[in-house]
């Protein structure tokens, strides 16, 4: 799974579960808090894509992140340790 | 004197909304339409796995469109509250959307935000295991595939709390909201809790919600197990397999539904000029202190008796009686004796009707949806028929109302509503003159 196909499985998440954000407004360079997310829709967001890439981080990595580029720098190395 | 005045109209609980979302209705007039026209909502389980249990009909509301049910209501309420409805509710379960589609109904009728704050009105949820498939389907989830793909909000979801808080969120609700507990008499229990409330002044008006158990196969089968429910003879003719009273009746079929009630003052509703439907005259709860699925007559008359008291009415002004009536056999031939006992020779005249025959047990959200009933046809000065009612039992020989609607007048009305753990609560309601 290439990056960028991560990163449209999380920001589509984000616009379903996320009231009032369009596709425009998701790049790297933000925080879901910067769109307005609470911290249930952030999880929500994570779980989900994490179940719809099939990937798995452990929560104590996940927490680390503070914007969308660090979020999917982990999605893209679980994807690389994948069997 | 009408029954309630012997007490200050601070202390007078009347209600001033109603809401329903059930397998026959899905607002309080198609209820009641189908309820008079002895319409069964009974049907083979629609998308529930049947191979693995052995129950195969009930009243199955997985399909509901809570979008659907909004927009056909779109003139009524606000696109903003649609909206917030629906966010609220994007992945929930079955039970917390008809928790809100009812309690919707219910405070949009009453409206008791024009005049009271957020802070003095409260919501009282009645039941218990509400999210059970969902409970049922990510612990699938857990073990079967990957603990990290189980639902993300599956921490909240799992508590029956977070039925209570979706709603008490969406309608605003600041003063005290709680969760009450009975089993089959959870919705009545809830009313003596939100009585108490108003009664002691926390809060100005309350939301009482009776919510669904989420039927889910494994329950069912715990139930066939148990010998509750009705498994053998009504397969093929399922709406005529929830017939209380009847000769041939097997168990109860289990339903899905939500009712919502708002309680407030009769002074409150007065000043506000609400709408009043009904006074809740007098409300009781017994215990047979017994786990047993088995009713028992002493604990049942108990509560009957208990429930004219705090009404301070006798026997002989109650005129119907809505009762429990699941459609087992034990059940209610217990339920007759005790009437027989609790009202004496007014038992002999006082009609008698089963709200389950048409839409079956609704758990925990049951007598939420029978004391609705009960008000509704109050209003309407009518009485629905116990539908099924086709070889009568020799030993059951009150006037069960049997397949036909009949118009009647009646003031004063008991509901009654006895849950497994020996859980037993009636309510006595009464007519306000306007």
């Amino acid at each position: 799974v290439t990056r960028e196909q991560i990163f449209a499985v999380v920001r589509k998440n984000i616009v379903n579960i996320v009231e009032g954000v369009s596709e425009d407004a998701v790049s790297e360079e933000i925080s879901m808090r910067d769109l307005g997310a609470d911290s249930l829709q952030i999880v929500e967001v994570v779980s989900r894509s994490m179940k719809e890439l099939r990937l798995k981080v452990p929560r104590t990595e996940l927490s680390r992140a503070t914007n969308l580029r660090e979020l999917l720098d982990l999605f893209e190395k679980a994807a690389a340790r994948r069997p | 004197m009408n029954p309630g005045e012997w007490r200050d109209a601070g202390d007078r609980i009347v209600i001033t909304g109603m809401g329903v979302v059930t397998v026959i209705g899905d607002s309080t007039g198609t209820f009641l339409d189908s309820l008079v026209a002895g319409r069964s909502g009974i049907t083979r389980w629609k998308g529930r796995q049947e191979d693995r249990h052995y129950s195969r009909i009930g009243g199955d509301l997985s399909d509901f469109d809570l979008h659907g049910h909004l927009e056909h209501r779109g003139e009524v309420y606000s696109g903003d509250l649609v909206k917030r409805c629906l966010s609220l509710m994007r992945a929930a379960p079955l039970p917390p959307k008809l928790v809100a589609a009812a309690a919707l109904q219910a405070w949009h009728e009453a409206d008791p935000h024009s005049t009271t704050a957020p802070e003095r009105t409260g919501h009282v949820l009645a039941g218990h295991n509400l999210n059970a498939g969902y409970i049922v389907e990510n612990s699938l989830t857990f073990y079967q595939d990957e603990p990290d793909y189980i639902e993300p909000l599956f921490g909240l979801l799992c508590l029956d709390t977070d039925v209570l808080s979706a709603t008490s969120e969406l309608l605003d609700l600041r003063g005290p909201c709680f969760t009450v507990g009975g089993a089959c008499a959870s919705g009545s229990v809830a009313l003596m809790a939100a009585i108490d409330v108003l009664r002691a002044d926390r809060a100005d008006a309350m939301l009482v919600t009776g919510a669904p158990i989420e039927l889910e196969p494994v329950a069912l089968h715990g139930w066939a197990l148990l010998d509750a429910i009705s498994i053998r003879s009504f397969n093929d003719s399922p709406e005529r397999a929830s017939r209380p009273f009847d000769a041939r009746r097997e168990g109860f079929v289990p339903s899905e539904g939500a009712g919502a009630l708002v309680l407030e003052t009769l002074s409150g509703a007065r000043r506000r000029g609400a709408r009043i439907h009904g006074e809740l005259l007098g409300v009781s709860a017994t215990s047979d202190a017994s786990r047993l699925t088995r009713p028992d007559v002493r604990g049942q008359v108990s509560a009957m008796r208990l429930a004219l008291q705090d009404a301070r009415i006798t026997k002989d002004r109650i005129e119907y009686i809505n009762a429990h009536a699941t459609s087992t056999a034990l059940g209610d031939a217990v339920e007759v004796a005790a009437i027989k006992e609790a009202l004496g020779d007014r038992s002999r005249s006082v009609p008698v009707n089963s709200t389950k025959s048409m839409i079956g047990h609704g758990l925990s959200a049951a007598s939420t949806l029978e004391i609705i009933a009960t008000l509704l046809q109050m209003g309407h000065d009518v009485l629905h028929p116990t539908i099924n009612q086709e070889e009568p039992d020799p030993d059951l020989d009150l006037d069960f109302i049997p397949n036909r609607a009949r118009s009647a007048r009646f003031d004063v009305a008991l509901s009654n509503s006895f849950g497994f753990g020996g859980i037993n609560s009636c309510v006595v309601l009464g007519r306000i003159e306007e």
